[in-house]
């Protein structure tokens, strides 16, 4: 009787014990089947040294992997070096790199592999070429699993830049790198990475195939943001290329994706009732803005761009534009809340709507209605929006507005003749390497827009230099207040992106940059 | 004939040289730079002067054209400034979707549009006119986006019965392929088959009013065989004239139903191309698209011939 007392006891344990495991966990990993992913477009190219394309980034990060990348919480750590050191008053530093690690075609990855990938990627970054490229006296191998980076000038931001994912400082081989030159790569052959997968088929205008990469040097540990840990769980990730946003819709509901990305935030309210799909809001994303001429006509005076400031009501213009209150946030910081770059420093001005101080300062600057000529496209919500009500806006505030919508490439080629307008419009993608100083779109001296003052210059060059953490987001406090003073351009917020999936798809994580390694499909 | 063909070829060679220099002198004086598009907006100005110079547009235009028409000549367009291969490999890669889409197209339009003309031209004021008519009224009045999204919603979403869009090449299995083309190809040759049923009733009114018509009736042939047999061959004319230019329209791609299929034809690449400036390639595809009509034309004279014994060349 007792005996028995026991077994149901154990019985009722073991029941109590699946149910409570049942609810806890999700589903353990399962190896196999093939993921497609609807993207919107082509990516430009798949090598990834040779372009910022975010589509570049997102496929071809599967394949070819950084030194150093980003954890959950946006900080570096590392992923082919096993860690680093500064020396000499910050200008050197020595990156011991991981052992054993493989590229696809079995060769393990040495040095001068390094050395080739990272002298070749100073070349073409958007990153290196302004910020650091001069500043490297050497690029050197030592020993088997050693490399060393040595400066003429202390780097604040060297180790950042490796780690950020756009036009991500991939490791190639060495005989790959030096041939290529500053050359885009196109052959598929020679697009060999040491990621957890591997390219198969490239056709243009229709898919990017990949299959797991068998022989691949996983890190120890767990996931970690986009390093740690990373399992190919999927035999094959194919990329489609589905451009009309209902087609990608459609194409996950029937089971044909099981990915989609870039929806439309409007159809959010649609699909987060829909049994078929899972809606994934990536956050952050990205911030609208329009930049203003500074290099000549009406906006080379301050008080011009501090009263288009002061007549804005930014969660108009944000709620106009993106709708759904789950799919923006109204906020000045000009680095994302989730980055530890996020500040509150000298946000006053913004969102304030104040039309009396924008006339006055408007009679200040002898502003008697000349035309303000604004560029933009309709190719994006987030371009086009804002510029029609910000528009409106400062019509009540006395501006004569000219709004030009244009196609995406010619507000490109023009925003970089400063006779053609006073206001264009952009957008600032969140990136986990917003290491402030290499984010030309706000501050880039060179940039459209051109923004150069003494005191941003000091800034900037300090920011640049400064390798204390500390100190470092001092400094950019300090930028941050001097931007929404100097008014060099206008961010009306924070905009999420909206992606889909099927239910069965796991392992999925909401960032920014999307990546498929630890994602697999439930049967 | 053999002489007149050789002529007609001839005449392609300076059409197509016209329109290339008027498609690239268009294309070279719109502004945008394929240098800023490829390297991304926040390229540094040195790479995108680097990139131009790779590319060689930073070269006077006169300079860029001969350089170009050279090639040409000779059968080379260019490499893709996006994709970076030969302009011929990546028109190659869009055209087989395009022509596979355009065969179905015209195959549904044909086969709706020609039975129903004579339908209603032979039955002439009948409920059968009018419900062509109004069949053909609304398939020349619908969008061709809203159909195709609608066709989607109903085969793909609701019954499961057709994929959504994509392409698979026949040579991956026809079935598969023709399931996958299903869809666009009822689009567009939906959207076809209206004018031609409009044109087949019209052509065909005018000759069944005609004497030997009653002749042939007088004979005591049956009124199929009067419409078959010696009524529609004198309307063919007017119909393979329509088939013609809907077809050369079609070769140029379409824009509409290849978006919203996926389908990776030359319309979709026509259109990426001029947003992203790729030069070679839209160059190309004009230039396709005007041998295209050329041939297309030919092809419809020489049919002419064939249909109509009394045409001789």
């Amino acid at each position: 009787m007792r005996g028995m007392r026991v077994v149901l006891a154990l019985t009722l344990a073991g029941l109590l014990g699946t149910v409570a495991s049942g609810w806890a966990q999700p589903p353990a990993p399962q190896r196999g089947g093939t993921l497609t992913v609807a993207i919107s477009a082509d990516p430009p190219a798949l090598d990834i040294h040779s372009t910022t394309a975010y589509l570049t980034e997102i496929v071809a990060w599967h394949v070819f992997e950084p030194l150093f990348t980003y954890d959950k919480n946006f900080r570096i750590i590392p992923m082919l070096a096993e860690g680093y050191k500064v020396g000499d008053g910050g200008k050197e530093y020595t990156i011991t790199l991981r052992s054993n690690v493989r590229f696809h075609n079995g060769r393990v990855m040495t040095p001068r592999d390094v050395v080739a990938s990272l002298q070749r990627w100073v070349k073409m970054a958007v990153v290196a070429v302004p910020f650091f490229r001069d500043d490297i006296e050497a690029i050197e191998a030592r020993g088997a699993s050693t490399v060393v980076i040595r400066l003429k000038q202390p780097s604040g931001i060297l180790i950042a830049a490796l780690a950020q994912p756009i036009q991500l400082a991939g490791i190639y081989q060495q005989a790959v790198a030096d041939a290529a030159g500053t050359k885009r790569i196109t052959e598929l052959s020679e697009l060999i990475g040491t990621g957890p997968f591997k390219f198969t088929r490239w056709v243009p205008g229709q898919a990017i195939e990949l299959e797991r990469f068998d022989g691949y040097s996983a890190r120890a540990g767990s996931p970690d943001g986009y390093g740690g840990q990373k399992v190919a769980y999927a035999d094959k990730l194919r990329f489609v290329i589905v451009p009309d946003v209902q087609t990608r819709i459609n194409g996950v509901m029937t089971g044909q994706y099981d990915y989609a990305e870039s929806i439309t935030p409007d159809a959010y309210g649609d699909l987060r009732n829909n049994p078929k799909v899972r809606t994934l809001i990536l956050k952050p994303y990205g911030q609208p803005m329009a930049v203003f001429n500074k290099r000549r006509g009406l906006f080379t005076d301050r008080r011009m761009r501090q009263a288009f400031l002061a007549a804005l009501d930014m969660s108009k213009i944000m709620a106009g534009t993106f709708g759904n209150p789950l799919m923006f946030r109204v906020d000045g910081s000009l680095m994302f809340k989730e980055s530890p770059w996020y500040s509150r420093e000298g946000l006053g001005p913004y969102n304030r709507r104040d039309l009396a101080t924008a006339r006055r300062l408007l009679a200040e600057a002898g502003y008697r209605g000349q035309p303000v000529r604004w560029i933009t496209s309709a190719a994006f919500d987030w371009a086009y929006k804002p510029a029609l009500i910000a528009s409106q806006q400062l019509e009540e505030a006395g501006f004569n507005m000219d709004l030009q919508v244009l196609d995406w490439a010619t507000v490109l080629s023009r925003r970089a003749n400063p006779d053609l307008y006073e206001v264009f419009s952009t957008s600032f993608i969140f990136s986990p390497g917003v290491d402030p100083p290499i984010q030309p779109v706000i501050i880039g001296p060179t940039w459209p827009g051109w923004w150069t003052t003494e005191e941003k210059d000091r800034l900037i060059g300090r920011l640049i230099r400064e390798p204390d953490p500390a100190a470092r987001k001092r400094l950019w406090e300090d930028v941050q207040r001097l931007y929404w003073e100097d008014v060099p351009g206008i961010k009306f917020g924070d905009f999420f992106n909206l992606a889909i999936a099927r239910p069965g798809v796991q392992g999925l994580a909401t960032r920014p940059d999307l990546f498929f390694w630890n994602v697999w499909i439930a049967p | 004939m053999r002489a007149y063909l050789a002529r007609r070829l001839a005449a392609m060679v300076p059409i197509v040289i016209l329109v290339g220099t008027i498609v690239f002198l268009l294309i070279h004086l719109t502004p945008g730079d394929p240098a800023v598009i490829m390297l991304g907006p926040d390229a540094p100005d040195e790479a995108v002067t680097r990139l131009r110079q790779e590319l060689g547009l930073d070269a006077p235009l006169l300079t860029q054209w001969f350089r170009w028409f050279q090639k040409v000549l000779v059968g080379d367009l260019g490499t893709s400034i996006f994709f970076g291969l030969p302009v011929t490999t990546t028109i190659r890669q869009h055209l087989l979707p395009t022509v596979l889409l355009s065969a179905l197209a015209i195959s549904i339009s044909v086969g709706i549009g020609v039975p129903a003309g004579i339908i209603s031209a032979v039955r002439r004021g009948s409920l059968m006119d009018q419900g062509v008519t109004l069949v053909a009224f609304l398939g020349v009045s619908v969008p061709e986006f809203w159909l195709a999204l609608n066709l989607v919603l109903f085969f793909s979403v609701h019954l499961g019965l057709l994929p959504v869009a994509g392409y698979v090449s026949p040579t991956e299995g026809l079935w598969t392929s023709l399931r996958y083309m299903a869809l666009p190809a009822f689009t567009m040759g939906f959207v076809q088959s209206a004018l031609i049923a409009r044109m087949t009733r019209a052509a065909m009114l005018d000759v069944v009013a005609q004497d030997y018509m009653r002749t042939a009736r007088a004979k005591g042939l049956s009124s199929q065989r009067v419409t078959l047999r010696h009524a529609f061959p004198n309307a063919l004319i007017a119909v393979v004239t329509v088939v013609g230019i809907i077809f050369s329209v079609m070769m140029g791609g379409n824009v509409v139903a290849e978006t919203i299929f996926t389908i990776p034809g030359v319309g979709q690449l026509l259109i990426t191309s001029v947003l992203r400036r790729d030069y070679p390639v839209i160059q190309g595809i004009v230039l396709l698209i005007a041998a295209a009509y050329v041939v297309i034309n030919l092809l419809v004279d020489v049919v002419y011939a064939a249909v109509d014994p009394r045409i001789r060349y």
